[in-house]
């Protein structure tokens, strides 16, 4: 019978994604054993940091094989472990790592999946996930059953709690081989910015048509930068070659779920909501009284944003 | 835009993401395939699975969310978003790989191709799905937001309100 929850931990070098310990805590929730699954090279230290946020345990795979994220050694792990352990719920989050891990696995395993979900409740054996579907214009709850229950949580929507336990580290065999690597790695470029990620930040402002160049360009991110905000763009601004392309907030871009969400010169297309508005606060500046992007606002000005967003920034500065 | 031929998949009933995949997986099984380009993400139910799930069943390598994709010595070198930056990962052919906007430019089509497209041959295949292991129970509306505060005037005095909002509702702390 297979029993207990899982939680993939999202990690690079070392440094956890915050939407692990969202799901850490989400998985307190559940009522069983919640176990975090870290695999990596040289993670061990990162156990308490994992117990502190809801792991009962630390299922701990370590080796140079999975130094870097590669789908074929990640997925045999997993494989191994699941075959072993048997946990009747594994959750990831829905980032470049857990979709790409989850969904090959759930192959693998020939179980059914949900994936970027923003509510999840798990009862009987079965799992029944909440996700957005045609741009967010509908909900869908999605009855997932099998063994294990699979599905990858977006960033943000879960509230993170410090439960403080044991985070108890058990060590398990290394399953993968050489054999199971198809991808060759051959170079990370890290974004090289002062600035937080654009998934992870509390605070992101996002500019668009509206900002015209280079210097509307740099409204935006002064204001960003006060706030310490992620800065974003429409789908225009990235077309126009003002921001590069991991910019890009909205349906085929980055979904992004922050305290604030500062909308300047943006309209507010359907695949731009799709990917900003369940923001919990939301501001906007723009020109069109009747531009979409005012239907999910909090606070919205009609202007243009060359001469309000300066206004605001000088504000704050004082 | 280009394409040789066509193969139109049909299937009745509902189908979920591992029931798509493996139908799918017959196919470019029984046609072939040195390269299969899919998109990372579906516009409609937006669920990033199918293409890793078929690359699963195909036994073949993938990389998700291309963005720049080269050839050389029999391999696919693929340039990637990932979270934090980008990467760049070679994968032998053939090979499933998501594409990513920026990808490429389509092209315009043109007279002659939109000519020619007609006589391109489209095969039909009957598909039996399996059962869905993922199924929808319930679909809703999302909740309606509340129509916010929406103001108009003189940029000094909106921008300054919106500064207060910032400060007084949002608790924003501008860095000094």
């Amino acid at each position: 019978m297979a029993k207990g929850t899982w939680v993939v931990v999202d990690q690079r070098d070392g440094k956890i994604r915050k939407v692990t310990f969202e799901l850490l805590s989400k998985a307190q929730t559940f009522g069983e054993e919640v176990s975090a699954v870290l695999i990596g090279k040289g993670v061990e230290g990162l156990a308490a940091e994992l117990g502190k946020f809801g792991a009962d345990k630390v299922l701990i795979a370590d080796d140079d094989i999975f130094a870097n994220y590669n789908t074929g050694a990640y997925v045999a792990q997993m494989a191994a472990m699941i075959k072993e352990y048997d946990p009747a719920v594994v959750l990831f989050g829905h980032t470049s790592m857990g979709k790409d891990l989850a969904a090959r696995l759930a192959q693998k395993l020939g179980v059914g999946m949900a994936t970027d979900c923003v509510a999840a409740e798990i009862s009987g054996g079965k799992g029944v996930f909440t996700r957005a579907i045609y741009a967010g214009k509908v909900m869908a709850k999605v009855a997932v059953e099998g063994s294990p229950v699979m599905a990858t949580i977006r960033a943000g929507v879960m509230e993170v709690s410090e439960s403080g336990k044991a985070g108890e580290a058990v060590k398990v065999a290394v399953a993968a081989t050489a054999a199971d690597v198809y991808q060759n790695v051959k170079e990370f470029m890290a974004a090289v910015s002062s600035r937080p990620e654009l998934t992870e930040a509390e605070v992101v402002v996002s500019g668009g048509r509206g900002m015209k160049g280079p210097e509307g360009v740099k409204i935006v991110e002064e204001l960003a930068d006060l706030l310490g905000a992620a800065v974003g763009g429409s789908r225009a601004a990235i077309d126009s070659g003002w921001l590069g392309h991991e910019y890009q907030v909205g349906q085929t871009g980055k979904v992004v779920n922050p305290n604030l969400y500062i909308a300047a010169g943006i309209s507010g297309a359907i695949q731009h909501l799709a990917g900003m508005s369940s923001s919990k606060f939301i501001a906007a500046v723009n020109t069109d009284p009747e531009a979409p992007i005012f239907s999910v606002t909090d606070f919205g000005v009609v202007g243009d944003l060359f001469k309000v967003i300066p206004v605001v920034t000088a504000e704050l500065k004082k | 835009m280009g394409a040789d031929r066509g193969v139109l998949i049909k299937a009745d009933g509902e189908a979920d993401e591992y029931a798509r995949a493996i139908i799918l997986a017959e196919v470019l099984k029984e046609q072939g395939a040195d390269l299969i380009l899919c998109g990372h993400v579906a516009a409609d139910d937006g669920s990033s699975q199918v293409p890793t799930r078929v690359a699963e069943i195909l036994g073949l390598p993938h990389a998700n969310v291309v963005t720049k994709l080269e050839f050389a010595d029999g391999k696919a070198v693929c340039t990637r978003e990932v979270d934090g930056g980008m990467e760049v990962m070679e994968v032998a052919l053939p090979a499933v790989v998501t594409c990513q906007v920026s990808l490429n430019e389509p092209r315009y089509p043109s007279m002659k191709g939109i000519m020619q497209a007609k006589k391109k041959p489209i095969a039909n295949v009957d598909a039996v799905a399996a059962e869905s292991k993922a199924k929808i129970v319930e679909l809703f509306l999302p909740p309606a937001k509340q129509a916010g505060k929406k103001i108009e005037g003189e940029p000094e005095d909106t921008g300054k309100q919106l500064a207060a909002w910032l400060l007084n509702e949002v608790k924003v702390e501008p860095k000094k």
